[in-house]
């Protein structure tokens, strides 16, 4: 084999590299029975080199990228080399010293060794991760929000052996399944961890076989500086500036507070700087997350859009710097909770960086970088635990993966995917309806796409879902839900609307089981016997009995560009479809349809010159007009929704000569003063 | 004489073979008619007829085997062109094909992550008021006035076929029964398909998407299938045509049109059943077969000569199905597959195509981007002037200046170096594909050998094969229409499945089902004309550990006349034994410890086995005939960077048993092969050109 490093043979080398990374990811879908994993692919699966800088990232989910390398930097860190031997595993979940997300995301590290010499040599480190069906604590399934404290949020496990030299460590084992509610469940998720790494191990020492040890050492370094050299070039390609911009994180699990962040991006010649510092303070709720996990949060949205087509590795982010400041909820220190810190903060910053780089990608020269731009996600991983016993009285603990159903942002060049689950989760897919029946004991009533969730614009964000269940074969049981995106919704870009947002609703004394055996299927919640009552973004301990329904609608991505601006068609068939109600149509799109359901070109001409006249006699602010109102009021106006929250605001901007909507923002007002989140 | 004929419609040619009873082949082609495929398949066979010197009554007349391969399914998903589609679903799912289960892919670029395209848009979806519980409940029972009205709302709508899939019909079909009831008393005109019938297995969304592709392909189908059995009836015909099935096998005209979606990617399917023939005629047990046509590369594995099937096809990496079939990996890297430099300047090659039209540079039909036929015509491995038996002539000029331009001032190569780079890529990116179903999948590929097809690959096979690992590359003798001659090697196959699950205790529910799947297939295969002693029968069960999502295929033994009792305690060894299989496909300890298994669904597939007419060996002399070159010619050599004169062989010209070393070319009518330096090529006895990499110790 030729030492020649010239791109071609780099590219050879890498692309079998990252071949490796996502058998890893297969042998994990095919052999886990975590929905989650196999479902939801919410997992990683990376290789790092000997010191730990990631040489090949899977992309299941971007996430986890800044986790990943603080878990092998930890264990490098704090375990003698001699102790680092071929055959050893660790295991690691602890979100303030292996950097994971929370401590019920648990990963596998494995060193990987070249015995081409007379001795061992550690050459590499693989890695796979995943979320399980919990870890002790408080809550079942370790999402707690009812911890003050992450001493009581879940077992944490600091990167320990858990194989040592090809041996399971049964001490740390039985530890492990001591302290776990579901040890059958996890303890073969971690199986399949293992096995993933042994793959890993298997094809590199194939490699080496191949290209030899040097080879491989000096391959891996010229990728990483090809990586890095293409991100600076990118980078270049946007003008330079300084922007800030806020999203609010919500409802700490205890508290209904809102809870700024803030980022300033600075993009100078070829490196961007996130500077997260002035965000709130840590809370005393589950929502903190760490800063390995605040890296990945912004990696994510920019390795989507910024450098979709470039590869991911450790080059990849050298020319990036993220800015936390310990004790601030970007940056948890301990004892603050963070079960669900990647869920709220994490997509906050995923949403706040989508953001930001709209603005800058859009003012490039370069249109690869302008079609690129997208508005937020919903990012809402809407979660909802019941656990009820079955008809054998056997408690079933059922998380509803459906909570992966919220929509994609609209993009400048399409519209957003409907039920895309979370920006930083390619793969994602939710269930079908009859595996979630067969495993749970509940009856699905519907499940169809949420009526105007998705932020009208030129290209419509994409939808949520809304979808409601009874308990079956069951007396009922105890319910939880979280929405991290209920009171503050996403943003639109450019002119598009921001999305509806996502919330749960308990409808007691629904009667589903008496419309059922009557013969009637009920369609939506008027079908039902009595009033939904609107649950809070986070509420725990609601008791769900025979007949009752859980209704869950969550929201949608934002839209892109002025809505008067989309081909009525479109529109039209968004109504025809039912995706888009007819009083939406009207209101957000100005497009109104005769009886036969098609355009009426007159009247939707004439309407849209209404709404631009209207908007041109909006105040006056600086060289655009402008109007402020209450975002929940403004949302129902447009037959959308959002949980009415007073300081949370829309602000509407608009050429004040064409009438033509500029811009839309979200701008909350009363955040909780940081020092007193405590 | 007697003679079987195989016959694959391609998106370009029509391909066709015919075998006498005396042992010869005989190949032609003929341009396919997009607009009516019937009339290029008479084109093409009177072409053949005439190769073979009788008139086309005559050789249809003494034909006892027809097998047609089709592209009809797969251009109408592939397209979107089809049937208009009605749904009848459950109350308050009638979004599902617009959910789809969420349709984000494995692409990082959100530009790739978009909606599907809607086949049937949701306004012809009908929600009727009914629903089925877990255990096969009706909870509310479907009423037949309301089946009526869903029925008439898209008889009114005029859709010209339904699509009937309601929740949990797998376990109580009543429901959907009694549309189809309706359906066919109301609206006999309409093309009707049952998720029950068609895939009785639990999962909403693919069995719907199976059921809707059915009725979108239905149509197109039946029309297709029935003029081409009068077209040829009309020409002396008289044995029923067999059609290809993407999972291999061949199905009646009757089961086409009642499944038309299996006749999905017949065509790979039709050259991975060549090669596992050749493989058995060769000797082979492992084999990684590799075609390689204009837009993609499809590899797929033969072990222990089988292939592999998979389950859960999806389609146009859009549509998640419940269909089964050969396991064929295509990737983007075919003669037409464009070469470009990325964002940091790497050069890469695909999965964008010139396509037929307007082709690679060198075809001159106004092509300017490089691609890989560019590359291989500038290394001079392609010969400008004799491309497609010297039918038509490539520019190379225009190829040269498109490389040197695109890739080679970039990355400061001239036009030879940078047409060297793309080889490499695409070499290295074929490679790639051949690991992934090789090592992967856990086979060491040092045991294989590579069964190269289709008029491109010739070139790179020998290069792809050391890269992976292997030793030997077979390149057929009809390598340019080799899937039409594999067409005949096929079986007549019809499989089914069911849900089973089943858990342990009693299991006579299940041997019921697979006695009454047996009995359907068998009946059907007897009604075909096959005797009991050309019918084998296997039978097989989707076992997993409970909670798991994903099953494991695993055989169950099939004994006749076998009693409820034994049976149940043959499963409960399939039971007991499933750690150990799925240790064997997942590693030590990675076993379920504890878990209880289930066996979710059953499927038996039931073979008619055909008699296939063998061509017959030429006669090997006893010393190696001598191989005289017809000339020498520059070539770039891609892997080393040399330019060298290299000897040019005729390959008709080359004599059964004749060798020669590499570096070399060997040019055939429509396809070349090279032979890299440290490659010898031998032409054996029925044409076939066999390469060994003698600098490999490993032998096949």
């Amino acid at each position: 084999m030729s030492t020649r490093t010239d791109p071609v043979t780099i590219e050879i080398f890498s692309k079998t590299l990252e071949n490796i990374a996502f058998e890893m990811g297969l042998v994990m879908m095919r052999s886990s029975g975590s929905p989650v994993i196999a479902e939801a692919v919410d997992f990683s699966t990376f290789i790092a080199d000997a010191e730990g800088d990631i040489i090949c990232y899977a992309g299941y989910i971007t996430l986890y990228l800044g986790t990943a390398r603080q878990a092998v930097k930890h264990i490098l860190a704090t375990v003698p080399r001699d102790k680092i031997r071929p055959g050893d595993m660790f295991i690691c979940n602890d979100p303030f010293t292996t950097g994971n997300a929370h401590a019920v995301d648990v990963g596998v590290v494995r060193p990987i060794f070249a015995h081409t010499g007379p001795e061992p040599e550690l050459i590499a480190w693989c890695w796979s991760e995943a979320h399980v069906n919990d870890f002790g604590g408080f809550a079942p399934g370790s999402m707690a929000p009812m911890a003050t404290e992450a001493y009581g949020e879940a077992l944490r496990l600091p990167g320990v052996k858990i194989v040592d030299r090809g041996e399971l460590v049964d001490d740390i084992w039985r530890i492990i399944e001591t302290n776990i509610r579901v040890p059958n469940l996890v303890m073969n998720d971690i199986r399949c961890f293992i096995a993933a790494c042994n793959r890993c191990d298997e094809r590199m020492q194939d490699l080496v076989a191949r290209y030899g040890l040097d080879t491989v050492r000096e391959y891996v370094e010229v990728a990483k500086d090809l990586a890095e050299q293409a991100v600076r070039d990118r980078i270049r390609e946007l003008p330079n500036g300084v922007h800030t911009g806020e999203e609010t994180v919500e409802h700490n699990g205890h508290t209904n507070g809102l809870y700024p962040l803030r980022c300033t991006l600075t993009v100078r010649d070829d490196t961007m700087t996130f500077d997260f510092t002035e965000s709130s303070s840590q809370t005393n709720g589950f929502v903190n997350c760490s800063a390995a996990m605040t890296l990945g949060s912004v990696a994510s949205p920019l390795l989507i859009t910024l450098l979709s087509d470039l590869p991911i590795n450790q080059g990849t982010l050298r020319p990036i710097e993220v800015i936390t400041k310990p004790g601030t909820i970007c940056d948890a220190r301990m004892p603050a909770p963070v079960s669900s810190g990647h869920l709220e903060t994490g997509f906050r910053v995923c949403k706040l960086v989508t953001r930001l780089l709209a603005d800058i990608q859009a003012a490039s020269d370069n249109a690869f970088v302008r079609e690129h731009v997208m508005a937020p996600f919903q990012d809402s991983w809407n979660a909802s635990f019941f656990y009820a016993p079955d008809e054998h009285g056997e408690l079933v603990p059922f998380p509803d993966m459906n909570g992966g159903g919220s929509g994609g942002g609209a993009q400048a060049v399409a519209d957003g995917m409907d039920v895309s689950g979370m920006l930083a989760q390619p793969q994602n897919s939710i269930p079908d309806i009859e595996i979630n029946e067969l495993g749970y004991p509940v009856l699905y009533l519907w499940r169809k796409l949420n009526v105007n969730s998705g932020g009208p614009g030129r290209h419509r964000g994409g939808n949520g879902l809304d979808l409601a269940w009874t308990p079956w074969y069951s007396p009922g049981g105890e319910e939880h839900v979280m929405a991290a995106c209920w009171q503050v919704p996403p943003a639109g870009a450019f002119g598009g609307y921001p999305a509806s947002s996502s919330g749960f609703q308990l409808v007691t004394g629904a009667g589903a089981d008496t419309a059922l055996a009557d013969g009637r299927v009920p369609g939506g919640l008027p079908d039902l016997a009595a009033p939904p009552r609107a649950l809070e973004g986070k509420q725990f301990g609601l008791t769900v009995g025979p007949g009752d329904v859980i209704n869950m609608r969550s929201g949608g991505g934002g839209g892109y560009g002025d809505p008067l601006t989309r081909e009525p068609a479109l529109v039209a068939a968004d109504v025809r479809a039912g995706i888009v109600s007819a009083a939406a149509a009207e209101a957000s799109y100005g497009v109104l349809l005769d009886g036969a359901g098609r355009v009426d070109g007159p009247a939707t001409a004439a309407l849209r010159d209404r709404i631009r006249a209207e908007r041109r006699t909006w105040e006056r602010d600086g060289d655009r007009l402008v109007r402020r109102s209450p975002a929940a009021a403004r949302l129902v106006e447009r037959d959308q929704w959002c949980a009415a929250r007073d300081g949370v605001e829309l602000h509407e901007y608009a050429d004040p000569d064409t009438g033509e909507l500029l811009r839309t923002e979200i701008v909350v007002n009363s955040g909780v003063d940081p020092a007193a989140a405590r | 004489m007697e003679y079987q004929i195989g016959c694959d419609i391609g998106g370009t040619f029509t391909d066709v073979t015919a075998v006498d009873s005396a042992g010869g082949v005989h190949v032609d082609k003929a341009d396919t008619t997009p607009g009516d495929l019937a009339l290029g398949l008479i084109q093409a066979l009177e072409n053949l007829a005439g190769r073979v010197g009788v008139p086309l009554t005559e050789l249809l007349g003494a034909t006892t085997r027809f097998v047609n391969g089709t592209t009809v399914v797969t251009n109408s998903v592939a397209e979107l062109r089809g049937a208009v589609v009605g749904v009848i679903t459950t109350k308050g799912f009638g979004d599902n094909l617009l959910i789809a289960r969420s349709a984000r892919n494995a692409h990082r670029d959100h530009h790739k992550q978009l909606n599907l395209p809607q086949i049937v848009p949701r306004h012809r979806v009908v929600e009727v008021n009914e629903r089925i519980d877990r255990k096969g409940r009706p909870v509310v029972p479907l009423t037949e006035a309301e089946a009526r009205r869903a029925v008439s709302e898209l008889a009114g709508q005029g859709v010209e076929a339904l699509a009937v899939s309601l929740l949990w019909s797998f376990l109580n079909p009543e429901h959907e029964e009694l549309i189809a009831r309706v359906a066919a008393e109301q609206h006999p005109e309409l093309f009707v398909s049952v998720s029950s019938r068609l895939h009785p297995v639990i999962r909403e969304y693919e069995r719907t998407m199976t059921t809707v592709l059915n009725s979108f392909t239905g149509l197109r189908v039946a029309e297709y299938t029935g003029r081409i059995e009068r077209e040829l009836a009309a020409r002396g015909l008289r044995v029923p045509i067999g059609f290809m099935q993407g999972f291999g096998g061949t199905l009646s005209a009757a089961e086409a049109r009642e499944r038309p979606i299996t006749l999905i990617d017949s065509g790979p399917a039709g050259g991975v059943i060549g090669a596992q023939a050749l493989a058995r005629r060769l000797g082979l047990t492992d084999v990684v077969t590799a075609d390689m046509g204009g837009t993609s590369f499809d590899v797929s594995v033969l072990q222990g000569s089988e292939p592999l099937v998979t389950q859960r096809v999806m389609l146009r990496d859009q549509f998640l199905t419940a269909l089964s079939k050969i396991d064929v990996l295509p990737i983007g890297a075919g003669g037409g597959s464009i070469a470009w430099l990325d964002a940091r300047g790497v050069p890469q090659v695909g999965p964008r195509s010139a396509g037929a039209e307007p082709g690679p540079v060198c075809y001159g039909r106004g092509g300017t981007t490089p691609t890989v036929t560019d590359a291989a015509v500038v290394l001079g491995l392609l010969d400008a002037k004799a491309f497609l038996g010297g039918r038509r002539e490539l520019a190379v000029e225009p190829a040269r200046d498109a490389l040197a331009r695109e890739i080679g001032k970039p990355l400061e190569l001239d036009a030879a170096g940078a047409a060297a780079a793309v080889y490499r890529m695409v070499t290295a990116n074929m490679s790639n594909a051949v690991r992934t179903v090789t090592v992967e999948r856990g086979h060491d590929p040092r045991r294989f050998a590579m069964v190269a097809y289709g008029g491109a690959l010739g070139i790179f096979a020998a290069d792809i094969a050391r890269i992976a690992g292997i030793a030997t590359v077979v390149v057929p003798a009809d390598a340019a229409v080799f899937s039409a001659h594999g067409l005949l090697a096929s079986d007549d196959v019809r499989t089914r499945a069911r849900s089973a699950m089943w858990s342990g205790g009693d299991a006579s529910g299940v041997a019921a089902s697979l006695r009454e799947l047996e009995a359907e297939l068998v009946g059907s295969l007897t009604g075909a004309g096959y005797g009991a002693d050309r019918i084998d029968v296997r039978w097989l069960g989707e076992f997993k550990f409970a909670g798991q999502q994903w099953e494991i295929t695993v055989p169950i033994p099939r004994r006749a006349d076998i009693g409820s009792a034994d049976f149940t305690a043959d499963l409960d060894a399939l039971r007991a034994d499933f750690p150990r299989a799925y240790e064997a496909e997942y590693g030590a300890g990675t076993a379920w410890v504890g878990a209880p298994v289930l066996l979710m669904s059953v499927r038996v597939t039931a073979t008619g086995r055909v008699r296939s007419l063998e061509p017959t060996p030429a006669a090997l002399p006893a010393e190696p005939p001598v191989p005289v070159p017809s000339g020498r010619r520059r070539v770039h050599l891609p892997l080393t960077g040399e330019d060298a004169d290299i000897p040019v062989y005729d390959a008709p010209s080359l004599a059964p048993g004749a060798e020669l070393e590499g570096p070399a070319v060997v040019e055939h009518q429509l396809t070349t092969i090279q032979v890299p330096p440290g490659w010898r090529l031998r032409a054996d006895e029925w044409g076939n050109h066999v390469m060994t990499d003698t600098t490999s110790g490993a032998q096949a």
